[in-house]
């Protein structure tokens, strides 16, 4: 936190170079936020690199007593995901499709036919509970972090995340209960 | 929990998304081509709303202006 204050100030006094620091320190976990919102490899690196020049041409924003560096980060790339997606698909899917595009789940399935259910199904989800899960199951961030990122109620992130879950659970279930 | 492996491994998959090679260098290079867009400290909140202050109070001094000048053409009765 005190190094990403460093870096940024030297940044805020004319050091370009010095945000390389920043973008090779947090390009992990945000390519990784992003590609499992936008679940496309060549989009994801597009609105990443957008979330870092925005980052930069908005660092004189930053207000390091309202957030965390990577939370102010997350925030952008969530905002940037949600102008993505409905650019890209009108109507929002609220309704997970038939598992394995119509099939019964499977016991046999392969565990790549199970990722692949499991991505659709995720791709499928409502945004809001999308990026909840991602930032909870997948990054690990802290629910203190997913609150101020997606801007929401403690109690309705909870919620999102275990509806989320149940979602993503339920395509397995079936095969589980078989003997 | 058997319906738990194939989930717990897929969210593992799901995390271990790697970044494009060169990717910083990208960004970098994006910043290079729009060096004009510099990053400088904003205004602070305070002087934000200062300055809307000043706006609106010279706003209101114009229309007062304004009226002064028909209030003041009018013949008294």
């Amino acid at each position: 936190m005190s190094d990403d204050l460093d870096v940024i100030r030297r940044v805020l006094d004319g050091d370009m170079e010095a945000f390389r620091l920043l973008v090779t320190h947090y390009q992990g976990p945000l390519f990784c936020f992003i590609h499992n919102v936008i679940a496309d490899t060549h989009d994801a690196e597009d609105i990443a690199q957008e979330v870092f020049l925005a980052a930069y041409r908005s660092l004189g924003a930053y207000d390091p007593g309202r957030a965390a560096f990577s939370t102010w980060l997350f925030t952008i790339a969530r905002n940037r995901c949600r102008n993505a997606l409905r650019k890209r698909r009108p109507l929002v899917l609220n309704e997970l499709p038939e598992a394995a595009g119509g099939r019964a789940p499977d016991a046999d399935l392969s565990e790549a036919e199970w990722f692949k259910q499991l991505d659709q199904a995720l791709a499928a989800l409502p945004f809001e509970q999308k990026t909840a899960f991602v930032l909870a199951e997948v990054q690990g961030l802290s629910l203190e972090e997913i609150v101020a990122i997606e801007g929401a109620p403690l109690g309705t992130i909870k919620s999102r995340i275990s509806r989320a879950r149940e979602k993503l659970r339920s395509l397995l279930r079936p095969a589980a209960e078989q003997p | 929990m058997r319906h738990d492996d194939p989930y717990e491994a897929w969210k593992q998959a799901r995390a271990g998304a790697e970044v494009p090679a060169g990717f910083a260098d990208k960004v970098m290079a994006g910043l290079r081509a729009r060096p004009a867009r510099r990053p400088g400290p904003a205004l602070s909140r305070a002087v934000q709303i200062g300055i809307g202050s000043l706006a609106c109070a010279v706003c209101l001094l114009r229309i007062l202006q304004v009226l002064a000048v028909f209030l003041a053409g009018q013949p008294s009765m």
